[in-house]
């Protein structure tokens, strides 16, 4: 082996790889809320008892799960404009990660939702609570605790996807590291900083989800 | 521990007026496999009763009590709360689910709110209370049920006969007109049973109109106004504790009685 390790290319182009980690955390951040939200009212339509409801979602989560992300993504930022449907990059990023991560926790929290017990719902409906205020107040809060670290699993999924969106030239950290390598070729330094900025954002948002959960689903220390 | 506002009237349910909270009349219901589980239950609970509900396992007690807050549809007969049709669609029954509090076997206390917060959530998003307001008011419910001093606590922190109590306070923080109990002492270790029987005398001494299913012979022969007796369905007697204990006329309930007195 005589490669000779050339760091110099990544530091001297260091703005590019964290304008472009800083895409690839913004887009994430953004799709998982939408995601998260997609995934709420998603399990919602699945225990709802409506039928109708639930056979659209089921086919939504269906669809969504059973394609690859990248036919997803094509779908979005190619297929749309035929329909006068015309996002940016960045824009079909975000709406096709928020879809793709709103099918995988639509199941997880219904998983979350089916573990909260029928009493729960009866101390509601005795007070005087409407389904909904029922769903909202007291079944998602502690069905979200019993599902958290399934969620977080999926959530490190969707950053992970997200290196995918390069594929649209959205310029995300792999865009980054693609354009880098194709000017310099030094790969080996190129995609080890790449991945180390990947794994720098997948902790950082491990520590959040930590943090969250400290704070949030402090009871749960007291469940039997 | 316990000291809820005393009736105006002594407690003697004959100066009281009578006026009626719950009216059921020839109550049936079938549960979705066709099972005929209340065969025409009728019974009237004045205003200021307590009223015992008693019978065999699996005789429609928990069901019958269920239906008086709509959390069990029925499909014949009629039944009113303070002059309201429970209706047999359900329509509206949330509006009047405010007016009937429960008290459940399992507690069903919400486990991700506070003691303070599971009091407060019902009167601050179904009657309008401030979140002030509703936090003096749970203050004063949770010292009289014995457990001021938990308010900040989880439920999960507690033990079985303090989340009893809870449920207690909480069922009454919407102020309710009536309140039911189905095997409220049911689920507790025995050391418990007597602070939650305790909270309810006093309840009862308070005025409040009651209804509880329960097996504590004790209960029911001193605070019960009227004990009623289910089995398969069919209200089998309707007498006051004395001739319920001491003078049962029914083969049904004594052959009941030989089995839980001895
Ligand atoms: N959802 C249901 N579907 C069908 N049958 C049911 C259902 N719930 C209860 N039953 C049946 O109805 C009958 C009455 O049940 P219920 O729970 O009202 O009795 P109970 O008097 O409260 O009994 P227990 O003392 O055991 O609590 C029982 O035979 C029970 O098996
Ligand atoms: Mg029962």
């Amino acid at each position: 082996m005589n490669y000779s390790f050339d760091f110099s290319v990544v530091w001297e182009n260091i703005d590019i790889l964290l304008a472009g980690a800083w895409l690839t955390l913004k887009i994430s951040l953004v799709a998982i809320a939408f995601g998260l939200v997609i995934g709420v009212i998603g399990s919602l339509c699945r225990t709802s008892g409506n039928k109708i409801l639930n056979a659209i979602t089921l086919a939504y989560v269906e669809v969504i799960r059973n394609t690859p992300y990248l036919i997803q993504l094509f779908f979005i930022f190619f297929g749309l404009p035929n329909l006068g449907i015309k996002l940016s990059a960045e824009q079909a990023a975000i709406l096709s990660l928020a879809v793709n991560f709103g099918a995988y926790s639509t199941e997880i929290v219904r998983a979350g939702v089916e573990s909260i017990p029928q009493g729960q719902w009866e101390a509601g409906m005795a007070i005087g609570f409407k389904k909904l205020a029922i769903f909202r107040y007291i079944v998602i809060p502690p069905a979200l605790a019993n599902i958290y670290r399934a969620l977080v699993g999926q959530v490190i999924l969707a950053v992970l996807f997200t290196s995918i969106v390069s594929q649209i030239a959205a310029e995300d950290l792999t865009y980054a590291g693609d354009y880098l390598n194709s000017r310099t070729f030094r790969s080996f330094e190129i995609y080890f900083t790449v991945a180390l900025l990947y794994l720098a954002i997948v902790w950082l948002i491990k520590g959040v989800a930590f943090l969250i959960e400290n704070q949030a689903f402090k009871f749960a220390k007291y469940r039997r | 521990m316990t000291n809820f506002q005393p009736r105006s009237h002594s407690s003697n349910t004959a100066i009281l007026e009578t006026k009626p909270i719950i009216v059921a009349r020839d109550v049936e219901k079938w549960y979705d496999n066709g099972f005929h589980v209340l065969k025409g239950v009728s019974s009237t609970i004045n205003q200021g009763e307590v009223v015992v509900l008693m019978g065999p396992s699996g005789s429609g007690k928990s069901t019958f009590i269920r239906t008086f807050n709509g959390l069990e549809p029925y499909q014949k007969g009629r039944i009113e709360i303070d002059g309201t049709l429970i209706a047999h669609n359900q329509k509206g029954i949330e509006l009047l689910r405010r007016e009937v509090g429960m008290v459940f076997q399992q507690f069903n206390l919400f486990p991700h709110l506070t003691v303070l917060k599971n009091i407060t959530l019902g009167p601050t998003h179904l009657r309008g209370l401030s979140k002030p307001q509703a936090k003096a008011n749970a203050m004063q419910l949770l010292a009289k049920v014995g457990i001021a001093h938990q308010a900040n606590k989880y439920p999960g922190q507690l033990s079985g006969g303090q989340q009893q109590r809870v449920a207690i306070a909480r069922a009454l923080a919407m102020q309710p007109k009536v309140m039911l109990f189905d095997e409220p002492t049911s689920a507790l270790d025995p050391e418990m049973v007597r602070e939650v029987l305790d909270v309810m005398r006093s309840l009862a001494e308070s005025g409040m109109t009651m209804v509880c299913v329960t097996h504590e012979v004790g209960f029911a022969r001193e605070v019960a106004d009227r004990i009623i007796f289910l089995a398969d369905g069919t209200l089998v007697a309707d007498t006051t504790p004395d001739e319920f204990f001491n003078n049962p006329k029914e083969e049904r309930l004594q052959k009941f009685l030989a089995q839980i007195l001895h």
